[in-house]
């Protein structure tokens, strides 16, 4: 036997739970082992002093003095039925309002005990309650971010600033924020702007530590705001749309509101799938825009949104079948996997795979804004829509051709 | 130990019987609760609040376990809150020796008698470790009682005893060296 394994037999042994086999190889190990025999010796004499503590009693009868607090647990009992123990001990004079002999008070300790009862009750209660919200908040938050988005230092920016402004003023987007906030976009969608404030927030220093709500509002007022975004999009709380890149500040405002919106509507999926085209171009801008500026908006409504998506838009899928990926722009792949639809910087660049290189085989800068674009089952045909002016606009390129034939010209 | 019989009235609304059965463990539960205290006012605080619980709580006793243990589970749990919410500044590690510094050294100043020494000691130990303890010596409870008591595995059970004894003897050495102990 070695002395560790000694060591923990002796302290079996003290509680009786070495049977007597083992007992003697103890025994004989311990008569042959000085250390042991002394460290044995030592650890006895401890036990049999803490053997001899004292039984110790109460000084009074414990029952007696609570019997009057059982009495009022017996009449909460009988009057209203709710949880004895805590009905009974802060809430007693409920029950009791009407009688004045209230024996509730009936020493100090009794009160303070209840109070430290009811306190620690509440406490328990506060805290759970809290840690329950904080729950409930985060869930709320991974539930709207999920959503990727792209996420460059702009759009991070431009996103922070949109989602500081959104919740409280539109200040946030000043700098970046051009003037002309698409409101529509401001309703962004809360998803992007959670996410990508989320993603934004721990790279923008300047940016307060909620992550502003990013409604997609580009910094560059590239597309022309439209204000019919929203409605085209036809996305319910968010103006996916994100035309109106300008500034955070317009944003801000739709962001509020549509922060508000999509916070209980909560379903950045949702919102994917309506309008991911919107919410790429949109983030993008976004981003950008909260570069500009992020004010002091303080989202902590969206930002907690938005942290949890933004932390996922790693890659995530477009309603239309298109994905981001985190920093990068929009693809489609076409059924057949030969073509490729990117949207980039508002261009639309069309790739063919071929011999596992992509090869570029059309560009073009997007006439408005990007709404939504999927390619037809014979993976020949990429359509897509733009809106311009508060106008939809259907395109439509036949990747078909070998040269960069843009076959369908622009307008349906 | 308590008749079963009784416990059963008491749970079938005998109120006799279950104030009876309160006088009956009374003390038991005010033993443990001061030694984990250490203090009798505490103590005497912590052990009406049981009581009370298992007052209102005798409805949900199950005969499969062993009332004692549910009536000690009851008890350390309160003592625990009360030792938490008092003394925040014990570390709650299960996993370390912890020892109040500061507290330690008022004690040694102030510990003259070797009866109080022991004591103290014990008020030394992480709350579980002390649990422990006082479970083992003053319950007299097996290994497998004070698991279930504290909710914890078997294994744990006997390294939190066997380390709060080994803990105990260094307090205990430090004390009669009069040194700072740890």
């Amino acid at each position: 036997m070695k002395c560790q394994e000694a060591e923990e037999w002796m302290q079996r042994y003290l509680d009786h739970d070495l049977n007597e086999e083992d007992r003697s190889l103890l025994f004989e190990h311990i008569h042959s082992c000085e250390a042991c025999a002394e460290a044995f010796e030592r650890l006895s004499d401890l036990s049999a002093r803490l053997e001899k503590l004292p039984q110790v009693m109460p000084n009074f009868s414990l029952v007696d003095a609570i019997l009057p607090q059982l009495e009022e647990i017996d009449r909460a009992r009988l009057e209203g039925g709710s949880t004895a123990e805590t009905s009974a001990l802060p809430i007693m004079s409920m029950d009791k309002s009407a009688s004045d002999e209230f024996p509730e008070v009936s020493s100090g300790r009794n009160v303070r005990r209840r109070s430290g009862g009811r306190t620690l009750q509440r406490s328990w209660i506060y805290r759970y309650g809290a840690l329950g919200a904080a729950a409930v908040i985060i869930l709320g938050v991974f539930i709207y971010q999920y959503e990727p988005r792209t996420l460059s230092d702009a759009e991070v920016s431009s996103a922070l600033q949109q989602s500081e402004s959104l919740n409280d003023q539109h200040t946030s987007s000043d700098s970046a924020a051009d003037a002309a906030p698409d409101e529509t976009a401001l309703q962004f969608k809360m998803e992007d702007s959670n996410t990508n404030n989320h993603e934004v927030s721990p790279e923008l220093p300047d940016q307060t530590a909620k992550a502003p709500v990013i409604d997609k509002q580009p910094s560059s007022t590239d597309g022309s705001p439209a204000a019919g975004d929203s409605n085209q999009s036809g996305n319910s709380p968010q103006a996916s749309q994100p035309d109106a890149r300008s500034g955070g500040n317009s944003a801000s405002d739709q962001l509020q509101t549509g922060s508000q919106d999509n916070s209980s509507a909560g379903n950045s999926s949702g919102a994917d799938q309506a309008q991911p085209e919107d919410q790429e171009a949109m983030r993008t801008e976004i981003f950008k825009n909260a570069e500009g500026g992020a004010d002091s908006a303080d989202p902590n409504q969206q930002t907690e949104q938005q942290q949890e998506p933004s932390d996922k838009a790693i890659v995530g899928d477009t309603a239309d079948g298109g994905y981001w990926l985190t920093g990068q722009p929009a693809v489609w792949s076409s059924p057949d996997g030969v073509f490729e639809a990117e949207v980039k910087e508002e261009h639309l660049y069309i790739y063919k795979w071929e011999s596992e290189e992509r090869k570029q085989v059309h560009a073009e800068l997007l006439d408005g804004d990007w709404v939504t674009g999927g390619w037809s089952a014979d993976g020949h045909i990429f359509t897509y829509q733009t809106e311009k002016d508060g106008a939809a606009i259907n395109h439509k390129f036949e990747a078909g051709k070998t040269a960069e034939t843009n076959a369908a010209g622009e307008q349906p | 130990m308590v008749e079963q019989d009784l416990i059963r009235a008491a749970q079938t609304g005998d109120r006799d019987a279950l104030i009876t059965l309160l006088r009956k463990i009374e003390n038991h539960v005010y033993r443990t609760a001061y030694y984990i205290l250490n203090n009798e006012q505490d103590a005497h605080d912590a052990a009406q609040e049981a009581l009370i619980r298992i007052y209102t709580k005798i409805d949900s006793y199950e005969e499969k376990a062993q009332f004692k243990t549910w009536v000690q589970r009851i008890v350390t749990n309160i003592c625990i809150d009360k030792f938490r919410r008092q003394k925040p500044t014990v570390s709650i590690d299960e996993h370390e020796m912890v020892f109040q510094g500061k507290e330690s050294v008022e004690r040694e100043v102030m510990a003259g008698y070797l009866a109080d020494d022991i004591r103290d000691a014990i008020e030394q130990l992480p709350e579980h470790h002390r649990s422990v303890v006082v479970l083992r010596y003053l319950q007299d409870f097996s290994y497998n009682e004070i698991a279930d008591s504290l909710n914890l595995p078997l294994n744990t059970v006997k390294s939190y005893l066997f380390r709060a004894r080994q803990q105990l003897q260094h307090l205990l050495q430090d004390y009669q060296k009069g040194g700072v102990s740890g």
